[in-house]
């Protein structure tokens, strides 16, 4: 994706945005007197916003044919798409699953899919992931004292 | 008992060695060490606890660094400041030579807020005593124009991206009349986002995500492995480039104490305004459009070193009005306070009448700590960084996916906090591949609070007056300080890119 497409879409994604804060933030109760309160700050913000997000649509508009974005000039790929949605989709179910099997199965099965889907071999991703994980589970709560 | 005895001496090595470990795991923070430490605290005599808490806050900020070296994740928002400056260093140079800077900088740094402790404490706590709200408005504004320029790519992303971490400061209860925002109906988000958590997603989860997206697993460091050169590496060529940039050492030092004595966020200010005007003399004549290697090779070490030699002055002078004033300068000297009073000292300008053994312990413990423990300390954790580096990168991403969630959730043991995380971390990947620079969120994050309520504390108190805000010689100067970069820095970018075309 060339980085005139990457600040055009990323323009309009923050216009879209700083308006819905703005919109929202009218929702917020005001002081007496007619007074702004809560909304004061968050409306600032969402006018500054809008208008860098205008302002960065106008650049992207303007320049020519654009070179390539932080992405490599690459088109989005499918595979690391996956392979990173998996890590999120694990991480995140991490309370979920701490509860049911325990801190150290569940940090080991999320450290060895990140190893092993950056093609470590097998049997080294397992150690490391078992043995990493023992590692910060007795530094975090017997060295450090902080429960996990 | 002083702290030169046997028993002083132990105290600063134990506190020294707990500070490091704690400054360089994710999510563990200088803070955090000292609350742990207060059981301990308690059953020490105030000469050695005092001192033990100073040595376990100066190693545990210099330690924050290790985590930008070996893990992409600032250890504090100050070294957010110059992350990308120091990871890169450390990629090019190894990260001997890279932790060298960074402790050589904090040591002379930290001499340097100490001598000025020494010297100035009950002055600089008067001139504290004059800064009033709409005083701490303007610092805030200052600290946030450096976070726009600092930014190595287009002022107009940083601007965008110190927004988006504004806005999210504005996320839980807010300071006028404690109404919920942006906490859509989510008890957990009543209390705002933490910024240490936000801080591990956008810097620690991203990178993970970004490697698995584009399924890269090279090592980080690509320098040469260090052998018996690497005393050189460390001590040496960092204390050789201190001396032959001394003028940008003091200046740095004296930012970080000058704007560190003052409560709230002053040390993370003056390292980010330190950093920020050294980042804009090394883009000077080169094109924002030509920002992707952003800082030269050589000036690169420069940056690192104004950050951190700020950065660990600060700490010292955040203890200016603890001491002096009995008011916290930041989290660390708030539990220092509660330590003075656990043990029956009163804080304020007679303790340096009643308690001069204590506060002679206090200076002390600062010096030893920037010219002993931070070098030695800092060499250790250096040799333990650069045979992390050298982990194959699959395996060293896989135990930083692990620290990052165990990092978000140890924080304050909440589940919402490892969302939190996963979230930034998706954030943040989305932002990379735009473009937009991730420290100015941290910055929005941690200066978006002190500078709304003390402009709607200065609002309130002056009736809604903005010329209340112009009105006062302290705010004036600050505004006029904070208009001048504005103006230095975008001529400088200005200038720059009229001279490619």
């Amino acid at each position: 994706m060339s980085s005139r497409t990457t600040n055009l879409m990323a323009a309009v994604l923050i216009i879209i945005f700083g308006m819905a804060v703005w919109f929202y933030a009218g929702t917020f109760p005001q002081l007496g007197n007619r007074q702004p309160g809560p909304a004061l700050f968050p409306r600032i913000i969402a006018a500054f916003l809008t208008l860098a997000g205008l302002t960065l649509l106008i650049q992207g508009w303007r320049e020519k044919g654009g070179g390539e974005g932080k992405g490599g000039g690459s088109k989005p790929s499918s595979p690391g798409l996956l392979r990173a949605g998996l890590i999120i989709a694990l991480a995140s179910l991490y309370p979920l699953l701490q509860d049911r099997l325990g801190f150290v199965p569940t940090v080991s099965v999320l450290s060895f899919m990140v190893a092993s889907l950056l093609r470590a071999r097998l049997w080294v991703a397992a150690l490391t992931a078992i043995g990493g994980t023992i590692f910060i589970n007795l530094i975090f709560t017997r060295f450090l004292g902080v429960p996990l | 008992m002083g702290i030169l005895t046997w028993q002083g001496i132990l105290a600063l090595i134990l506190g020294g060695l707990y500070g490091a470990v704690f400054g360089a795991i994710p999510g563990l923070t200088a803070t955090l060490a000292v609350a742990l430490f207060i059981p301990i605290a308690f059953f020490l005599d105030p000469v050695l606890a005092l001192p033990a808490i100073i040595s376990i806050s100066s190693v545990a900020i210099f330690a924050g660094d290790v985590g930008s070296v070996v893990a992409r994740i600032p250890g504090t928002p100050a070294s957010a400041a110059y992350l990308e400056e120091l990871h890169d260093l450390s990629r090019r140079k190894g990260p001997i030579y890279a932790l060298g800077i960074s402790a050589m900088g904090s040591a002379v740094g930290g001499v340097i807020g100490t001598i000025i402790l020494i010297f100035s404490a009950t002055g600089l706590a008067a001139l504290a005593k004059n800064f009033s709200s709409f005083e701490y408005f303007w610092i805030a504004v200052l600290g946030l124009t450096a976070g726009v320029f600092a930014s190595g790519g287009s002022p107009l992303k940083g601007f965008i991206s110190l927004l988006i971490g504004l806005f999210f400061a504005t996320v839980g209860i807010d300071p006028t009349l404690g109404y919920p925002r942006f906490d859509f109906g989510n008890i957990n988000l009543l209390g705002g986002l933490n910024y240490i958590v936000a801080m591990i997603g956008l810097f620690g989860f991203s990178e993970v995500l970004e490697h698995l997206y584009s399924g890269s697993a090279r090592r980080y460091s690509t320098a040469p492995r260090a052998h018996a050169a690497s005393l050189g590496r460390f001590y040496l060529r960092p204390l050789l480039l201190i001396l032959k940039n001394y003028w940008l050492v003091f200046r740095s030092a004296l930012l970080g104490t000058f704007v560190g004595f003052l409560p709230g966020a002053g040390a993370d200010i003056g390292a980010w305004v330190a950093s920020s005007l050294q980042k804009m003399l090394a883009l000077r004549g080169r094109p924002a459009r030509a920002k992707a290697s952003a800082v030269e090779d050589t000036e690169i070490d420069r940056v690192v070193l104004a950050g951190t030699s700020s950065n660990n002055a600060a700490v010292a002078s955040a203890w200016i009005p603890a001491l002096s004033l009995g008011l916290p300068g930041d989290t660390v000297t708030a539990i220092v306070l509660g330590v003075f009073l656990m043990k029956g000292i009163t804080p304020g300008p007679l303790l340096f009448q009643n308690e001069t053994g204590l506060v002679w312990a206090l200076y002390s413990t600062f010096l030893l700590s920037s010219v002993v423990l931070l070098p030695v300390f800092g060499y250790f954790t250096a040799r333990l960084a650069e045979l992390v580096v050298r982990v194959p990168l699959n395996l060293l991403l896989s135990v930083i996916a692990a620290l990052c969630v165990v990092g978000a959730f140890a924080i304050n043991n909440n589940p919402f906090d490892v969302w939190v995380m996963v979230a930034m971390g998706v954030f943040a990947f989305l932002l990379k591949r735009g473009g937009f620079p991730l420290a100015q969120v941290v910055l929005g994050m941690v200066l978006g609070p002190i500078m709304e309520q003390n402009f709607v504390v200065s609002a309130i108190k002056s009736r809604w007056n903005a010329a209340s805000f112009f009105n006062r010689p302290l705010a004036i100067v600050l505004m006029i300080t904070t208009v001048i970069l504005i103006v230095v820095g975008l001529r400088l970018r200005i200038g720059a890119d009229a001279e490619v075309e």
